[in-house]
């Protein structure tokens, strides 16, 4: 039985370009279940991870999945603010070990503006715990500073010092310019894979003061506060979209979030971020699933065209076969012999698809990262990997049965002399 | 014992009507070399795989040095081919993939018998095989497809003798040279198989090359069965 995969291996070796090219069509489908896999299972955590370590994000009353969408991506707009007080009494509450108020509704250049407090660098935490952190500069002081997120400084080419202006709500149009006051960055963030690389921060004081001079919605006319005179102004915002919050101890978590619902000067909700997550995941997980089923299709494809070359092989093998046959070799070797060569292929496909995912992910990582915002953790595979790699190479397996058993049923009805 | 006894042999392909084979008896001694004449049709390739042990028949038996192959398992028999008999083809006998070396080696690889027989060095016993069949030392360890036609058949000559095996068989194997290497070929083969003490079946449709062996056999004459249904 050595003898005869040995002689298997050498055989394929002489055919090596036509099996190479079917090497190739089952390396780059491997490559692409794969690949589909692990980027599926690390968006999947990165989305997940948008938001980490923090406890509760409460909002006006709403859906949880919007307020997650506005809280923490920034998109849609919220239905209903929260007023400062109510703020200041969840913040006050003894569970609470901090909390961050988000205000948001301007943009910039298509891109949200965040306005919070300082505190919201310390506190914001993604992913596995992670801090943000700054590349550049660092929190904002003044009034009319700004932090960038990586996204947006690479985008728009920004450097520290640079001034920009923001726009009243997401209109690209520039018809309702802050351009009366300006804001100077002072702080680049490094990328995190989530909404925070696609946000520019600024103070709650800065969001008051570009609105001090409008009303309802628009500028007034006649009235122009100029940004050395806002500081006389009482610059407290009267509202906040959302806010997030810490507590003490994690176990208060739906004591807290039932204080919020109940909360009696208005309707609000409190969401816990990471169950919230998964459900919104839960919704665009459909797409996922096709694209794996997609790629799944295209492994089964390589390894059509595996069976289709060994069984077009056959026929020229067919004076191989009777040669083998008259040295002695049963038709069980020979079965041996088509199946060892097809499992061969497979296997080599599918060790060197893994290498060529490792590589590639390990090298697409960072471009990943700053385009999709998606991480792609250097790793070992995951065992979704290795599950998909095992059921590659047992359907590899059984594609080589059918050459196997046609070459079984040749070697008895040819004896030693082919028909030709 | 005979190193070769059919007796009452009865064949017919499976899913065929008619008899293919019907041969009251056929003998050869050991060492004998027997011409076996059988035009195209006269179920020639159907005998062969009869005496490979690649077939059995439906009636009758064959026995080959005493050896009776309907009694032995479809792995056995496939291993007493391996063990005791070469096999010689009319062309493309050898696996282009493999230098003339490696293919004569092939045999001792399938059997621990041949292996052994061939001396304690299998590898010098191929070599000198070759020499004996005038095969220049430059071309052993080219790929066989590089080989003409005449030196292929040589390779498969000593394939099919290296370990000694007791039977030879020969099928049509000169068909492919010309009348002058056909003569060539011819003497080689009969030197060696001598030298080993085989006995040789040599098959073949052309009647001139008969003067050369102990003995005739038609099998049109033996085979009651008539035109049989394969070449």
């Amino acid at each position: 039985m050595k003898a005869v995969l040995r002689l298997a291996a050498l055989s394929a070796w002489s055919r090596r370009l036509t099996l190479g090219l079917t090497l190739v069509a089952i390396v780059l489908a491997t490559t692409l279940l794969l690949a589909v896999e692990r980027i599926r299972v690390d968006a999947r955590q990165s989305f997940t991870q948008s938001v980490s370590g923090v406890d509760l994000v409460v909002g006006a009353r709403t859906g949880a999945v919007q307020l997650m969408l506005y809280a923490v991506f920034h998109s849609g707009s919220a239905s209903n603010n929260i007023g400062w007080n109510s703020y200041q009494a969840i913040a006050g509450h003894p569970a609470v070990d901090w909390a961050v108020p988000l205000l948001l509704g301007d943009s910039h250049r298509g891109y949200a503006v965040l306005g919070t407090s300082p505190d919201y660098f310390r506190h914001f935490r993604f992913g596995d715990h992670e801090a943000l952190r700054f590349t550049a500069g660092g929190p904002f002081a003044g009034v009319f500073e700004a932090v960038v997120g990586s996204e947006v400084a690479a985008r728009l080419g920004y450097a520290l010092g640079q001034e920009i202006t923001l726009s009243h709500g997401f209109s690209e149009a520039g018809m309702s310019e802050h351009g009366d006051k300006p804001f100077r960055i002072v702080g680049i963030l490094a990328a995190t894979g989530t909404p925070v690389d696609r946000t520019v921060h600024v103070g709650l004081e800065a969001i008051t003061a570009l609105h001090l001079d409008w009303v309802g919605g628009a500028p007034m006319p006649g009235l122009n506060i100029p940004p050395q005179l806002v500081a006389k102004f009482d610059l407290q915002p009267k509202e906040i979209t959302a806010a997030l919050v810490g507590l003490k101890q994690r176990s208060d978590v739906f004591r807290m979030q039932r204080f919020v619902n109940e909360f009696r000067g208005e309707p609000l909700l409190a969401v816990l971020p990471g169950v919230a997550l998964d459900e919104l995941w839960q919704a665009i997980g459909m797409v996922e699933n096709t694209l794996l089923a997609i790629s799944a299709l295209v492994v089964v494809v390589g390894l059509a065209g595996l069976t289709a070359t060994l069984l077009a092989g056959l026929n020229e093998r067919r004076r191989e076969l009777a040669i083998l046959r008259a040295l002695g070799a049963g038709p069980r070797d020979l079965f041996l012999m088509l199946t060892a060569e097809g499992l061969l292929v497979t296997a080599l496909g599918a060790l060197l698809g893994l290498a060529l995912t490792s590589l590639g992910s390990s090298l697409a990582a960072p471009w990943l990262l700053e385009r999709f915002g998606v991480v792609l953790g250097a790793r070992l595979p995951g065992s979704g990997e290795l599950e998909l790699l095992g059921l590659v190479i047992t359907t590899g397996l059984i594609a080589s049965l059918i050459p196997g058993w046609r070459a079984w049923r040749m070697s008895l009805a040819d004896g030693l002399t082919p028909r030709i | 014992m005979s190193a070769l006894k059919i007796t009452d042999l009865l064949y017919r392909w499976p899913r065929q009507a008619t008899t293919c084979l019907d041969i009251p008896r056929l003998e050869a001694a050991q060492g004998e070399r027997i011409f076996l004449h059988g035009p195209s049709g006269s179920g020639k390739s159907t005998l062969l795989g009869l005496l490979g042990g690649v077939a059995v028949p439906q009636a009758g038996s064959i026995e080959l040095l005493g050896q009776n192959l309907a009694q032995l398992g479809s792995h056995a028999r496939d291993q007493f081919r391996a063990d005791h008999i070469g096999f010689l083809f009319q062309q493309f006998n050898l696996l282009p993939w493999l230098s003339a070396l490696d293919n004569v080696l092939l045999p001792c690889t399938f059997s621990a018998r041949r292996k052994q027989r061939a001396g304690p060095g299998p590898r010098s016993a191929a070599e000198s095989l070759l020499s004996q069949l005038d095969l220049a030392s430059d071309l052993w360890h080219k790929p066989a497809a590089e080989l003409s036609v005449g030196q292929q058949q040589r390779v498969a000559a000593a394939r099919a003798l290296i370990g000694k095996p007791e039977i030879l068989i020969a099928d049509e194997p000169t068909s492919a040279l010309d009348a002058e290497r056909q003569q060539i070929f011819i003497d080689l083969l009969l030197r060696e198989a001598a030298a080993v003490g085989a006995t040789l079946v040599f098959v073949s449709h052309d009647r001139r090359l008969a003067a050369h062996f102990d003995r005739t056999v038609a099998l049109d004459e033996i085979n009651r069965a008539g035109a049989g249904a394969s070449a």
